[in-house]
């Protein structure tokens, strides 16, 4: 890219069942940006996860370290650090248990994707706010820096060029969920 | 103004780049931002991270602070500089086989009203390092693993004109890539 180029929307749209594939991502940017907000159509849920996955990559090379803070039903803070090497990357994501009207945020933010010789390390932001009364109020916040792929040199051969979003177990987006990739020049 | 314009980028091919430079920066636009994927040369530290520093308007005299939250294995803690922003980003460290020529380690920055001289800067700043042996177990994968997300003040009214972003050992890893944008 050359100084003065702009930032692009590569794809957006609805989301619906279980998963969303983002194939054919351009190389020609520097970086990108994906963000998801939405709920899980399901009633029973309040929180659960979203997964990520790059390149159809399934094993441990999704390094992530962070912490997650949540405030239960009765205001509790936990802090607490997490790794990850298994196969995806995640952040929490609401249902509709709290609220009929979730719209939580998750937020990838990788750097210098297309490179094809080093890690493409990322940024992971997921956040929701539940608050249906002063009694019974939930906050999500997860936050982490990762690094892809953690171990498979010739994996740092390759761009990402195909990101999948799968919601956790058998959980369906509900309608209105959407995804925007930003490629920055 | 544009929605997301590339000011500039600093692309390091080799090895051997102390500072990275951001100078005349455009007084045009409303915010900055500053994304970047990074990693420095040095074997010095057997932790496998290092500290690097972000320094605007290539003021070394004071009056500027970092304030940047951050989480540890064992958390949590803040870190203060008083000439420059400090950070953590990932080493090399092939002496110590903490990580490997490939590791890198992302940074973003946000930076609204840069070119007021009504407000102080306060940017928005994140980033860290995965620290992992390959092929190491997942105790030794996070071990001194780092995350950083906070704030960060330039203590002064003046506007951002210039930015310098250098590391306290070694110099940028081949590979490195900072870009500016304005917005």
């Amino acid at each position: 890219m050359a100084v003065g180029d702009t930032a692009q929307i590569i794809s957006s749209g609805t989301m619906s069942g279980n998963s969303v594939s983002l194939t054919s991502i351009p190389q020609t940017f520097s970086h990108l940006e994906l963000t998801v907000n939405g709920c899980y159509d399901d009633s029973g849920t309040d929180s659960n996860w979203l997964y990520y996955k790059f390149n159809g990559t399934t094993s441990s090379e999704y390094g992530l370290f962070g912490g997650r803070i949540y405030n239960g039903a009765n205001g509790t803070i936990s802090t607490q650090t997490y790794g990850n090497a298994s196969g995806n990357y995640f952040t929490g994501f609401p249902g509709t248990n709290k609220d009929a009207y979730s719209n939580g945020i998750s937020k990838l933010r990788i750097m210098n994707y297309s490179n094809t010789t080093s890690q493409k390390p990322l940024l992971v932001d997921g956040r929701h706010v539940h608050y249906v009364s002063s009694s019974d109020k939930s906050d999500r916040l997860l936050t982490g820096v990762g690094a892809y792929p953690t171990t498979t040199t010739s994996l740092m051969n390759s761009g990402i060029s195909t990101i999948v979003i799968t919601g956790s177990g058998s959980l369906t987006f509900k309608s209105g969920t959407r995804y925007m990739l930003i490629g920055w020049p | 103004m544009s929605g997301g314009q590339l000011i500039a980028e600093a692309t390091i091919t080799s090895s051997g780049t102390y500072t990275i430079t951001f100078n005349s920066i455009p007084q045009t636009y409303e915010d900055l931002m500053v994304i970047g994927s990074i990693g420095t040369d040095t074997t010095a530290f057997g932790t496998g991270i290092g500290n690097w520093y972000v320094r605007p308007n290539n003021t070394s005299t004071g009056g500027q602070v970092a304030g940047v939250s951050s989480i540890q294995q064992s958390p949590t803690n803040t870190k203060y500089g008083l000439t420059e922003a400090m950070f953590w980003y990932i080493e090399e460290s092939i002496a110590t086989a903490r990580n490997s020529s490939h590791s890198m380690s992302p940074f973003y920055m946000y930076m609204p009203r840069y070119a007021s001289t009504a407000v102080k800067l306060q940017a928005l700043v994140a980033g860290g390092a995965v620290v992992g042996v390959p092929g190491g177990s997942s105790s030794s994968l996070y071990a001194n693993s780092r995350e950083y997300f906070g704030s960060f003040l330039f203590d002064q009214t003046a506007a951002i004109t210039r930015l310098d972003l250098y590391p306290s050992h070694g110099t940028f890893k081949a590979g490195s890539k900072l870009s500016l944008y304005g917005i």
